[in-house]
């Protein structure tokens, strides 16, 4: 399709869901009122002592109320369309995540086809954490014989967790909003209790401190986000701008690179499932703070994160924890819904790409929170998630005029300029 | 029911209806406003003929 799909951002979208909807309600109710009082007859009384009808009052009545309630029908309208493009983005999530289950159900139809039908309108949906867990581990990891018995566990489990009774208004897995993370949370718990996984111990060291200049494009800012998967692996990149009062500091957090539960590589899926908790037990996560520490951020710093999938969730968990002055963040392919984030956001997904879905909600709209999706030509789900797939849609998202997209790029303030860009290695 | 009760009742619903200033933002908010008020004078000057 490559064609961008924009939401949020936009400061004409006025007023949250539920609020236009109160609204909407109580109108309705007023033009009600209104519709009985237009028929009721407006009676005079006589000097005989009885009443007869007043027909001029009671026609000139009706002319007037006729248009107060063409007036709030029409108040009414507005209300109704601007409740429709939120209703209108949801169905719209809805059905995307349906049909990424039913591009994973096609490539696995034998799982498919042995789950019987009964169990597929099973409305307790246990198995959406599960699914959740797997769909993470499957396709944030490597292409690896794990990674794709993960995706098929994912692919079997996923006709059960869709068809929750609230669906599709209820959440992605069938789970109310902030369940998914909830769940995960007890699935470490678990990993932590059986002795597979124990407390991360992690180290920053600097190993590259290079002259640079601004990535001023979201194809420059992908891009950089791309190179900081290789040469070394496990490590990030901050450039470093001076201003005035302190620094802006751009911050490259790359995702997931190990189908391990631990280890030398901090970016291993074990800290997958840790960042998704914001338990502060990701491996990933404490030596990309390690790394803040060694800059020594202080509160006249300005952070700008970038991240990709599990890089992504990491930007965000350190946005909301409020130890940085977080400006920016720029989420790609990333489950970052549930975060309850105060900093301009832009989230860049993928259609096709299941992962930023992972969260169990939509992404909200508001102005300083713009989503920007794309439905790219990609053989599998991995090739959705990529950044090179990501690269293609910045090059769209360059040439687009949305107004949400501008606003809230203009809030981040991004720093032009010559840098000094700093490498750090993060080992496990 | 008497006509006018059941003016007063919509006007009752369109003060209910009034936006939480907490929840809107901008210029829309003012416009909702402006124009739900103005309707519920119309209302009330309906009820003083």
């Amino acid at each position: 399709m490559n064609e961008l799909v924009i939401y949020g951002g936009n400061p004409k979208i006025v007023a949250t869901r539920d609020e236009i909807a109160r609204c909407s309600e109580w109108v309705g109710q007023a033009i009600n009122h209104l519709q009985r009082a237009k028929t009721e007859m407006i009676w005079q009384e006589t000097v005989f002592g009885f009443e007869i009808p007043n027909l001029v009052f009671f026609i000139n009545r009706r002319i007037k109320l006729d248009e107060i309630v063409s007036r709030l029908e029409a108040l009414q309208y507005k209300l109704y369309l601007a409740n429709e493009s939120y209703f209108s983005n949801e169905i719209q999530m809805a059905h995307q995540i349906e049909n990424q289950y039913l591009s994973v159900a096609k490539k696995f139809p034998w799982e498919l086809m042995s789950l019987p039908i009964p169990r597929l309108r099973y409305a307790g949906n246990p198995f959406a954490p599960m699914t959740a867990a797997m769909a993470i581990v499957g396709l944030t990891a490597p292409p690896s014989a794990a990674a794709t018995n993960a995706m098929r566990s994912a692919a079997s489990l996923a006709p059960i967790t869709l068809s929750a009774p609230s669906w599709p208004f209820g959440s992605a897995f069938g789970q109310s909003p902030q369940k998914v993370p909830d769940l995960l949370a007890q699935l470490q718990g678990n990993l932590f209790f059986l002795g597979i996984r124990s407390l991360p111990v992690t180290k920053s060291k600097l190993i590259a401190t290079n002259q640079t200049v601004s990535a001023n494009t979201f194809t420059e800012k992908l891009s950089r986000l791309q190179q900081s998967y290789f040469n070394p692996r496990s490590a990030i990149r901050i450039d470093s701008f001076k201003t005035k009062t302190g620094r802006d500091l751009v911050v490259y957090i790359p995702g997931t690179q190990s189908s391990k539960l631990a280890g030398e590589n901090v970016f291993n899926v074990g800290s997958n499932i840790s960042v998704m908790t914001s338990t502060e037990l990701a491996a990933s996560e404490l030596a990309v703070r390690q790394s803040l520490e060694k800059l020594e951020v202080t509160d006249s710093d300005r952070l700008l994160l970038i991240g990709h999938s599990q890089g992504g969730i990491i930007a965000s968990n350190l946005a909301v924890s409020g130890d940085y002055k977080t400006a920016g963040l720029i989420s790609v392919g990333a489950p970052i819904a549930h975060q309850n984030l105060d900093t301009p956001v832009v989230s860049i997904e993928h259609a096709n790409d299941i992962v930023p879905a992972l969260s169990g909600q939509t992404n909200p709209i508001s102005k300083t929170w713009v989503t920007v999706q794309n439905t790219p030509e990609a053989e599998t789900i991995v090739d959705a998630h990529s950044m090179k797939s990501y690269i293609e849609t910045a090059k769209l998202m360059d040439e687009s005029t949305d107004e949400g997209l501008k606003n809230v790029i203009e809030q981040m303030k991004f720093p032009t300029g010559n840098a000094t860009s700093y490498q750090f290695k993060l080992k496990g | 029911m008497d006509g006018d009760v059941l003016v007063r009742l919509a006007i009752s619903a369109l003060e209910v209806a009034q936006p939480d200033v907490a929840l809107w933002f901008g210029d829309a908010q003012n416009s909702y406003q402006l124009q739900l008020q103005e309707i519920i004078w119309q209302l009330y000057s309906e009820l003083d003929e």
